[in-house]
């Protein structure tokens, strides 16, 4: 077993004017990142922590399992939607996924062309949790649609005996190109990057089913200049293909909202305040996801506290920017003068859900807050708190935008208050228990960190351009 | 491999040289002909309103225009500080004098704030009571919204759009962007002297607190200036879509005075293809961005068609002049510079960046025209666009705008000269 590095945390955050901080640190040099990176997955047996936390993951699979079985079984009324809320927790939990989804792709590819350095050592694992979020996010509507054995009828397949095509004028229908196309770009993204450090997988593994697998995986990867001259051509493309779609997703999942005229709904700046949020929410979990990780992994000599306090700034910024979005939307919803506006507006801060609406304003706009303050931002232990709760907040942005607005339509008489079910509480939960399950295996048996890349931004990697 | 620059200034020239004295009277003389011309032309142009009424609408394009030019360059100072950018430090200053230009635009906006004090409804209507009586086109939403909410419509926008409150307003805007510009231009400026680290640190410090600052003002002067002309229509999205298009003005702006300096022999190496490329960059993705906004916010509102905002868009589309002027701004603010400007090579042809910038430039400006001027002729049905008065306006505005800058600038280094980072400016490369 190769030793790990002794989990201290060295303070780069500092960085004078004139001089850029490091962003390996511990002295590491090329093997040195390979042995850190490598340690956890040559272990013969992962930490118990590891097993514990993948029996408590594979526990809410299972519930998760159950409750769509369950669903199947009876149909869409064992979830609490209802008239009004035709639209219930699904769809809250479908974007509050796909938003989740947003920081890899963010990560690598537009960080990638404003040349951020730090964000090599995060990519990796953020890509990774941006896939399984996307899976997780896929699972809602997919279920939602009543007859899951025709899922297929929501792409516009041309065929004989079904005369009828998809409504190319709704939004649920872009959402389906949408995220189908952000997952596509996401895994291959995601596994192209990977490649080279598969290869070293490859020659370092010992047993032959690992040899055979990851032999296929790394697609003859031989590590010469020709390899490389494709590989970096074949980033930069993905990268500007991927840096719209960043953006698209979420646009388009707001128009799912903005399209229509429920008021609350129908606001003109959904689309990049939904980007906002998405970042917000993406970046949160990464944080919550990497703190635990490079501290289980070693690898905070890699995933240094520079790398962390730029998040939580980026996580600060986006989330004054979701905070100015509200702003916007409760000044104009007064300045319109539509009473339809000012009423739902009045009604998220006081009407029934004012406690939804209150979280949702305390966990992203107040509590982020802390992030001005150093410290805050430079401990891990506190961040994950604060990134817990900048999730909490964006699930409840999600709730509070659909079912305060649906909960009071144009029909008073239909005005009614929301009740999740049981298996509502139980998938949201269960939900976790997937994306966690798959992020466990992804730590297990793949490069948790981009090691190539990270190598490309030592100092002495200069030299080799 | 590449050689690695000492972090100094060799440019021989690295100031405006006393040329400033030179170019101002002429560029003032320019000015205020220009200004004077439109306005007397203004007199014999046939459609409706008073000669003043047509002078201050298309004052007001103008204005916005060099206005949203300063907005943008002063985006750009905050978030090079707040992201502690390197590779922009030698094209920043330039940043720094034309952010602090917008202070003094405030005096020009008084041709515009001083007749809004007086009661003149020349360009806001709100600031004449019985405006909702008079707008036929959306009498039907009004008489609605006033039936269905009280206050009625007027009164409940009059706690906002009135003179008094729109003046101070207006004021606190640009005496929060003049004590902005000149924190960051005097910061930078004190610091080619000393070349004090702790001076960078200092603008780096204050940069999170007035990025704040900076989107509060945008939102609102964008609603003030801009949105409440049409006092009836709304949309959140409406200060995003003017940032865009600062922004983008801004970085184009940097982009051409920059090459129109070192052609003539000022800051010569300094600035390298490198900056240009990447000032490229930043620019196709802020045409991007702006096509994304401008279409975001009419996709929305054209789908779910209620008719409090439609009018606002069906009057730009679907009136003779006005729908070729939408026409244009499309193809041309987003469509012809996406694809010319997408390339590596174009963007590293200097000449060929330069003529995009100012097409850019251009676009922009027809921009500002397509969202201002319909405002006035709005009840009239009557296309604005009349060369003879917009063009000397725009000539004389952009004259005094560059005579600010000459002013601001004096002979202040147009470079910083001492900043902790010029060395990775000036090594600034992409492998």
């Amino acid at each position: 077993m190769a030793s790990v590095n002794p989990a201290i945390d060295i303070d780069n955050t500092n960085e004078e004017p004139g001089t850029r901080a490091p962003l390996v640190l511990g002295g590491l040099d090329y093997a040195g990142v390979t042995e850190t990176v490598c340690a956890p997955w040559e272990a013969e047996n992962p930490p118990k922590i590891w097993w514990l936390i993948l029996a408590a993951a594979l526990s809410l699979l299972l519930v998760l399992g159950g409750c769509v079985n369950h669903l199947l079984m009876k149909g869409v009324g064992v979830w609490g939607n209802n008239n009004p809320a035709y639209w219930g927790w699904p769809i809250v939990n479908f974007v509050f996924w796909v938003g989740i989804g947003h920081a890899g792709t963010l990560i690598s590819a537009i960080l990638f062309l404003f040349r951020q350095n730090w964000r090599t050592s995060i990519n990796r694992a953020a890509e990774a949790m941006t896939i399984f979020a996307v899976v997780c996010a896929g699972l809602f509507p997919g279920i939602h649609i009543g007859r899951v054995w025709v899922f297929y009828w929501l792409f516009p397949i041309p065929t004989e005996h079904l005369a009828m095509w998809p409504n190319f004028r709704s939004p649920l229908l872009w959402d389906v190109f949408a995220v189908s196309t952000y997952a596509t770009v996401s895994i291959l993204f995601w596994y192209m990057g990977m490649v080279p450090d598969i290869a070293t997988f490859r020659d370092r593994c010992k047993s032959k089913i690992g040899k055979i697998a990851y032999g296929i995986l790394s697609l003859g990867w031989t590590g010469s200049a020709r390899n490389w001259h494709r590989y970096e051509i074949a980033y930069t493309i993905l990268a500007a293909l991927a840096t719209p779609l960043v953006l698209s997703v979420h646009t388009i999942v707001s128009f799912d909202f903005a399209v229509s005229q429920l008021p609350g709904w129908h606001t003109t700046i959904f689309p990049p305040y939904f980007v906002a949020g998405a970042i917000f929410s993406g970046f949160a979990a990464v944080v919550t996801l990497l703190v635990p990780a490079r501290a289980l992994y070693g690898l905070q000599n890699l995933i240094t506290l520079r790398h962390l306090e730029n998040m939580n700034k980026i996580i600060m910024a986006t989330g004054m920017m979701v905070g100015t979005a509200y702003g916007i939307e409760f000044f104009i919803a007064w300045y319109s003068g539509v009473p339809n506006e000012q009423f739902a507006f009045i009604n998220r801060a006081f009407g029934n859900f004012w406690w939804a609406y209150w979280i949702m304003v305390t966990c992203n706009v107040v509590i982020p807050q802390l992030f001005w303050f150093k410290w805050c931002r430079t401990t891990p232990w506190f961040m994950v708190i604060v990134c817990i709760f900048v999730n909490i907040g964006m699930w409840f942005e999600r709730f509070v935008i659909t079912i305060t607005s649906l909960c009071r339509d144009f029909i008073p008489s239909s005005w009614a208050y929301f009740h999740p079910t049981g298996i509502d509480i139980m998938m949201l939960i269960g939900s976790f228990g997937l994306f966690t399950t798959l992020f466990l295996l992804f730590c297990r048996f793949l490069p948790v960190i981009a090691m190539a890349e990270v190598k490309s931004i030592m100092p002495h990697g200069d030299d080799h351009h | 491999m590449h050689e690695t620059r000492p972090a100094k200034i060799t440019s021989d020239v690295v100031t405006l040289n006393d040329g400033h004295l030179k170019a101002m009277p002429l560029l003032l003389g320019i000015g205020v002909i220009g200004l004077l011309a439109s306005f007397i032309l203004s007199m014999f142009s046939s459609a409706g309103g008073s000669a003043f009424e047509r002078f201050s609408f298309i004052y007001l394009v103008n204005f916005c225009f060099v206005l949203s030019i300063s907005l943008g360059c002063m985006f750009f100072v905050i978030i090079s500080h707040l992201t502690r950018a390197g590779w922009n430090v030698t094209v920043r200053r330039l940043a720094e004098l034309f952010a602090m230009c917008a202070f003094p635009l405030g005096i020009l906006f008084l041709v515009i704030l001083l007749p809004v004090l007086m009661g003149y409804d020349f360009v806001y209507p709100w600031n004449q009571s019985g405006w909702s009586a008079h707008s036929i086109e959306q009498a039907e939403q009004i008489a609605a919204l006033d039936a269905a909410a009280k206050p009625p419509i007027e009164q409940l926008k009059g706690a906002y759009l009135n003179p008094m409150f729109f003046s101070i307003r207006a004021i606190a805007y640009f005496l929060i962007w003049g004590a902005m510009g000149a924190f960051f231009l005097k910061t930078s400026l004190k610091q080619d002297d000393s070349g004090d680290v702790i001076l960078t640190k200092r603008m780096q410090a204050l940069s999170a607190p007035l990025l704040i600052l900076f989107a509060v003002t945008i939102v609102f002067s964008s609603f003030d200036f801009e949105m409440s002309l049409s006092p009836l229509w709304f949309s959140t999205m409406f200060p995003v879509y003017f940032f865009a298009g600062a922004f983008m003005s801004g970085l184009i702006t940097i982009t051409l005075t920059a090459m129109w300096l070192q052609k003539n022999g000022r800051v010569t190496d300094e600035i390298t293809t490198e900056h240009y490329h990447d000032l490229g960059k930043l620019t196709f993705g802020f045409v991007v961005f702006w096509g994304y906004i401008a279409f975001s916010q009419f996709l929305l509102i054209w789908y779910a068609n209620i008719p409090e905002e439609t009018f606002w868009y069906d009057y730009r589309i679907n009136t003779t002049g006005w729908g070729i002027w939408s026409l244009i701004l499309v193809v041309g603010h987003l469509f012809i510079p996406f694809l010319a400007i997408m390339g590596r090579t174009a963007r590293r042809n200097r000449t060929f960046l330069a003529g995009a910038g100012i097409f850019l430039l251009v676009m922009h400006w027809v921009d500002h025209y397509w969202l201002i001027m319909p405002q006035m002729d709005a009840y009239g049905h009557v296309f604005t666009f009349n060369p003879l008065v917009d063009i000397p306006c725009a000539v004389g505005m952009i004259a005094i705008y560059i005579a600010i800058f000459c002013f601001v600038a004096k002979n202040r280094p147009l470079v910083p000269l001492k900043d902790p980072r010029l060395g990775e400016a000036l090594n600034h490369a992409v492998h």
